[in-house]
């Protein structure tokens, strides 16, 4: 595990091993750091990685590139941020690529990467497969003002690469510049468009991944997190600050589904606690307050808006509302539903239905499924009966009344658990509707 | 294709909010749907006439490179 020193007032000819004799690039340095372990320390008032043309920097062995102060001599790093020295890695004049490449796991530390100009010049990271990159406290500042730059993480969708980003940065000079992430990525502390140019789209572009961005602050992102997808990509958002009237997910070309999802965990504009959302190409679910069936624990229903790409056959399906039940007697659990769209009548079984799951084989832990859906034929043929009567308006709070019904959906029919454990129910619904249902699934 | 219908559904929330949902409609009847929360005061109109340019723009984008074979 050795220590190699890079310097912007150092020589390529040194060799690199202490602050006295740095290297003057930060490719002559990463060439030295072939073994695993290896630290490049680089010079954090005098950056060894200005460069005027575009620049791929390959990385050998898991290694950390590390800004520090520079003592003027001996082997000591001290970890330090180039945003706060205003020093780069790239360029602050010209509009080129950059490019840091490896196989590794590689962890990178302070760093502030930028270019300039006008034309498209790209920032591309970890995109071997097998490659692992962990930015921390890392500033990606895409200086050039073309509106086709993107600040890349990853290759391909063959590739196997996850990376991750802590207490970073990101910078924009164009309004359609925008992250992508062609790798999944975990994102801790993270800042968007609190400098710069804000982007209207933060996310897109990407190709078959994950991100989920935790305590992260987006509140400069006023447009939307996640663009259209051309290849479907999930993104998950954790106790973030979001931008005013931010839209989570644009409208879909895939949607039939096969689209891009958001999820927005307990993250808002401003002090609204606790909010939920889900946004996926045929519908979404959000937590609403104030419409709900009155007194449910879960303090608000979960309001469900579909579009046209939901069908009978190919339903938009809510992520799981789960009930912990201990009793193994019959049940027929059901879903308390309002609808509230200026018609006072039921929905029908192929348009609005309960598919939920229950143990109800001993000795094994396979949920069997149970729905009140139509029959295969009717949903092929958009046909149906109307599902059951609730427990009536008179039990719901509704903020705005427009006809109000009240119906319910349930398991279709009884059913027995053989253990004590979770039911697992998901809303299913067809056709352009705005359902509010509560997401307290009830056994009595 | 340009948006030539728009439709906005509102539910307003305990803080004065709204959880909002815009239905665009292009001239063939496709539908294009996005869902946001606004919080109290937001101009929501504003977003929406944001919202109609750039769905716009995309149509447009969308048919000029299927002319061109893109």
């Amino acid at each position: 595990m050795a220590r190699y020193f890079a310097s912007g007032s150092g020589s390529d000819s040194n060799d690199g091993l202490s602050w006295s004799t740095p290297k003057l690039t930060l490719a002559a340095a990463l060439a030295l750091a072939t073994a695993s372990g290896d630290i490049v320390a680089i010079d954090v008032a005098n950056s060894p990685g200005v460069v005027t043309a575009t620049t791929i920097w390959t990385v050998l062995n898991n290694i950390s590139i590390i800004a520090s102060t520079n003592p003027g001599s001996g082997t000591t790093v001290t970890p330090a941020k180039m945003i706060d020295y205003g020093t780069i890695v790239g360029s602050n004049t010209n509009n080129v690529s950059v490019t840091v490449n490896g196989a590794y796991s590689v962890y990178l530390y302070g760093i502030q990467f930028k270019n300039s100009g006008t034309s498209n010049a790209t920032f591309q990271f970890g995109s071997t497969t097998l490659s692992r990159f962990v930015f921390d406290t890392c500033y990606f500042y895409l200086g050039t003002t073309s509106s086709s730059a993107r600040i890349t993480f990853g290759t391909t969708s063959n590739a196997v690469i996850r990376h991750v980003l802590i207490d970073c940065e990101f910078r924009f000079s164009h309004i359609t510049q925008s992250l992508t992430f062609n790798a999944y990525a975990d994102l801790y502390g993270c800042i968007a468009g609190a400098a710069g140019t804000l982007p209207t789209i933060l996310v897109s572009g990407a190709a078959r991944n994950d991100t989920k961005w935790y305590g992260c602050n987006l509140s400069g992102i006023v447009g939307s997190l996640v663009g259209d997808g051309s290849v479907p990509t999930s993104h998950t958002f954790y106790g973030c600050t979001l931008g005013n009237g931010v839209t989570p997910l644009v409208s879909q070309s895939g949607d039939n589904g096969s689209g891009n999802i958001c999820q927005i965990l307990d993250s808002a504009y401003g002090d609204f606690q606790g909010f939920y959302g889900y946004y996926a190409p045929q519908g979404s679910v959000v937590l609403d307050t104030g419409t709900l069936y009155t007194g449910s624990p879960a303090g608000g229903s979960w309001k469900i808006v579909t579009n046209s790409g939901a069908t009978p056959t190919n339903p938009f399906v809510t992520p799981s509302l789960p009930l912990f039940h201990s009793g193994v007697s019959s049940i027929t659990p059901r879903v308390e539903c309002l609808r509230n769209d200026g018609t006072a009548s039921a929905p029908t079984d192929a348009e609005v239905w309960l598919r939920i799951g229950a143990k109800v084989t001993s000795g094994s832990t396979m949920m069997s499924q149970f729905l009140d859906a139509a029959s295969v034929i009717n949903r092929v043929t958009s046909a149906g009966a109307a599902q059951a009567a609730g427990a009536g308006t008179g039990s719901w709070t509704i903020a705005s009344s427009n006809s109000p019904y009240s119906f319910k959906i349930d398991s279709g029919a009884a059913l027995t658990p053989a253990e004590t454990g979770y039911l697992d129910a998901h809303i299913c619904v067809a056709g352009a509707r705005t359902i509010f249902v509560d997401p307290q699934p009830r056994v009595v | 294709m340009p948006i030539v219908l728009s439709n906005v559904e509102q539910s307003t929330q305990d803080d004065g909010g709204s959880n909002v949902t815009i239905r665009l409609y292009d001239q063939d009847g496709r539908e294009y749907m996005t869902s946001f929360r606004a919080p109290p005061g937001f101009d929501i109109q504003a977003k929406v006439n944001i919202m109609i340019a750039e769905q716009d723009e995309q149509l447009a984008t969308r048919e000029f490179e299927s002319l061109l074979g893109l």
